[in-house]
């Protein structure tokens, strides 16, 4: 019997929240052109005009973050605050890619960490894969892999099971858990049975609704255990999503750092979903037309899933490591129904929260101007995950507003923080 | 190629909204309210269809004239007036002066409903509010089920079983058939409109202490005809799944459902009103937002230590 949360909803296909048919992954030839753009603080390690090669370091990263690698070869066009790659069709491999040689139990966690590192990979929620499994290292006892939210982790199933092993290795952990969503058939028979292959990982199948896949849940899913807010190590537990175990593999077995990602393109308007391997830097507009196009109406492009993913200009965003999923969407108009937005007060929003709040108590509260009050009803707790808004028969704008609110609080918090560390700051850095 | 739209200004996550809407939810009560009404028409003649009529016609023109002196947000459209007007007629007795429904369909909105800020903030169920009004301000014109009076009085009602489960009996429009109420009060919990909890805690604790404090020596014919006179079937279908003026987690319901349940008969049984309900739930009423707090407080909080051993 599958694992089953409290409160969530069960989303259908067609509301292009999942492709519960066909795990087979599309692998397209890349348009000419790559657009990396480069998050604050990194500087181009390459000038306009170089030729590249796959595998080659783009960038100079600040220690936080990740470095950024060619993910085919070809010329530099443009190297300022978006690095543009005119790919010439050859597939030169620099000479930095190098495998790992050794045998894994040969290999020391730090030096694992290390080859993490170097390799640029990132997780789905955009913290650095390396820094992510040092902190986890001897404060947790097993590593969930998350197969739920991203359904393309079933054509990389044997992929992810191996960088998981790599990931226990480094944490010096002998338990690792994937899970994976019961509504996709073909990935829990594969999960399975590749799991009873080996010893250190097992699978659990947990039932499919949404929000499953976030680390929380999942954490109580596997363990039992309740999470301190948003952060699975408090539980002991270290969470990590498929796609990232995969890229830890290749990056061992081939030395390619992180590359290239696979995007789920789904959705009413996407004229055949599927899960397809880009390279980063794909223009999204470019990705959807080698995805197989879209509706002739006019539909909307969402990077993320429908809950909680963001709006975009399809001609102005880019496949980012972090991309694992783009939903196109008709453009029709459900928000209102011609009535003014209202909350009836009538519990819908409180059956589905994942973290049992009372949604409505917290967002009339902050209508009313009464921030204690909106805090005391958890508002903090607010996970985000946009179940209250989807389920208002009033159409209020309840995780709009929650979010908002909770944003203004913890900027407030952080400067009173900070002015008050300044004042007992002895060090006085600045 | 066609390219996505790229109108950024509305779009927010989430992006799927569910397809109910306040204004299904009314459309559904009122098809709910349908058998009960047809019902009421063929009982009671052509006055109860025009009864019915001028009610939701003053319920949905109030809520229309409100706005006009408080520059509020006209809010017609929902159906949630044409409701409250509709459950204000089934409340009154056929033979109650027409002038009686339009003073508690008023009531209802304009007092009741739109004073407190409209759909969503009022305390009280506003078509109680109105029917309670009407009744106080024409109680001789609006005589109550004669039943309910006997069975307070100590004796069982001359009226067989068989008509008051069917509703071939007196008393208020939609209150008579408790069998085409119950139908509606099926389709509300298949359509998800309502919940299960409150009309189940209702009914089976008026029940329970029909049972065991009945006012004659037949406690299971005493309960049968308390529980299918008056409105106590008509309140825990219709009038206690208000969603706004009752609590909104599932326990809450069911400590509210049994709150009404326990006061509707320590009304009739002891108090001064033969029926009760509609005292009953504009009590509990008054609780709904204290309920919630207990239940949230007791019952929802999340854990916040994350040291729990495996």
């Amino acid at each position: 019997m599958a694992y089953q949360m409290r409160g969530g909803v069960s989303l259908s296909v067609a509301d292009g929240q999942r492709l519960s048919r066909g795990i087979g992954i599309v692998r397209p030839t890349p348009p000419s052109s790559l657009h990396i753009a480069l998050p604050d603080g990194d500087l181009p390690a390459v000038r306009v005009g170089d030729r590249v090669y796959r595998g080659q370091r783009l960038t100079v990263p600040p220690p936080e973050a990740a470095a950024i690698h060619a993910p085919e070869a070809g010329f530099v066009s443009r190297a300022d605050t978006e690095i543009t790659i005119e790919l010439d069709g050859t597939d030169e491999t620099a000479p930095s890619v190098v495998k790992v040689y050794k045998r894994l139990a040969e290999c020391e966690p730090d030096e694992i960490i290390e080859k993490i590192r170097d390799a640029g990979i990132v997780c789905a929620d955009g913290s650095l894969a390396a820094d992510a499994i040092s902190r986890a290292a001897g404060r947790v006892d097993v590593c969930i892999v998350d197969c739920v939210s991203d359904t393309a982790a079933g054509g990389l199933l044997s992929s992810v099971l191996n960088g998981t092993k790599i990931i226990l290795r480094a944490l010096g952990v002998r338990r690792g858990v994937a899970v994976a969503a019961d509504d996709v058939g073909e990935i829990v028979r594969k999960l399975s049975s590749l799991c009873r292959k080996t010893k250190l990982i097992d699978a659990a199948i947990v039932k499919a609704k949404y929000p499953q896949g976030s680390q929380r849940r999942l954490v109580r899913a596997v363990t039992g255990r309740e999470a301190v807010g948003d952060d699975p190590l408090s539980a002991g537990a270290f969470v990590v999503d498929a796609q990232t175990c995969a890229a830890i593999f290749d990056a061992f077995v081939t030395g390619m750092p992180q590359t290239k990602v696979v995007v789920t393109v789904c959705g009413r308007a996407a004229n055949s979903p599927c899960h397809i391997d880009t390279p980063i830097g794909v223009r999204i507009s470019e990705l959807i037309a080698l995805a197989g196009g879209a509706s002739d109406a006019p539909y909307d492009v969402i990077i993320g899933d429908v809950m909680t993913g963001v709006h975009v200009d399809p001609e102005a965003a880019y496949v980012e490591k972090t991309t694992r999923m783009v939903t196109l969407l008709p453009h029709d108009d459900r928000d209102t129904y011609g009535q003014p937005p209202v909350c009836i007060k009538c519990g819908r929003c409180a059956a589905v929260c994942p973290e049992r709040l009372l949604p409505h108590y917290i967002y009339n509260c902050i209508i009313d101007g009464k921030a204690g009050a909106a805090l005391r009803w958890g508002a903090e707790r607010c996970v985000g995950c946009g179940l209250c808004t989807y389920i208002c028969p009033g159409r209020a704008p309840v995780l709009s507003t929650i979010r908002s609110f909770v944003d203004g609080v913890r900027a407030a918090d952080m400067k009173i923080e900070k002015d008050g560390g300044e004042r007992g700051d002895d060090d006085g850095e600045d | 190629m066609t390219t996505g739209k790229t109108d950024m200004t509305a779009a927010r996550a989430p992006f799927i909204k569910r397809d109910e809407t306040v204004r299904s939810m009314m459309a559904d009560v009122m098809i709910a309210a349908i058998p009960a009404a047809v019902w009421a028409v063929w009982r009671f003649g052509p006055r109860a269809a025009a009864a019915m009529l001028v009610s939701v016609l003053t319920a949905i023109a109030s809520e229309a004239a409100f706005p006009l002196i408080t520059h509020s947000e006209l809010r017609i459209g929902d159906l949630s007036a044409a409701v409250t007007g509709l459950l204000c007629a089934f409340c009154l007795p056929a033979s109650a002066p027409i002038y009686a429904f339009v003073c508690a369909s008023a009531f209802a909105i304009i007092i009741a409903k739109c004073a407190f800020g409209g759909i969503g903030a009022n305390i009280f169920n506003p078509a109680l509010a109105g029917v309670v009004f009407a009744r106080l301000c024409f109680s001789g014109k609006a005589p109550l089920s004669g039943d309910l009076a006997t069975l307070a009085a100590g004796g069982l009602p001359s009226t067989p079983m068989y008509d008051a489960v069917v509703g071939a009996t007196d008393g208020a429009l939609g209150e008579v058939s408790a069998l085409l109420i119950l139908a509606g009060g099926v389709y509300l919990l298949f359509r998800g409109v309502i919940s299960w909890q409150t009309p189940l805690a209702f009914i089976a604790t008026a029940a329970a202490l029909a049972m065991t404090f009945p006012a004659n020596a037949s406690s299971v014919q005493y309960t049968m005809y308390e529980m299918f006179s008056g409105s106590l079937i008509l309140g825990a279908i219709f009038l206690t799944n208000d969603p706004t003026t009752t609590p909104s987690t599932g326990v809450g319901r069911l400590i509210f459902g049994a709150g009404c349940g326990a006061l509707t008969f320590v009304m009739r049984r002891w108090g001064g009103d033969p029926d009760g309900v509609a005292y009953a739930i504009l009590t509990m009423n008054m609780l709904t937002g204290a309920i919630d707090r207990l239940a949230a407080v007791t019952l929802r909080r999340t854990p916040r230590g994350g040291e729990n051993e495996s």
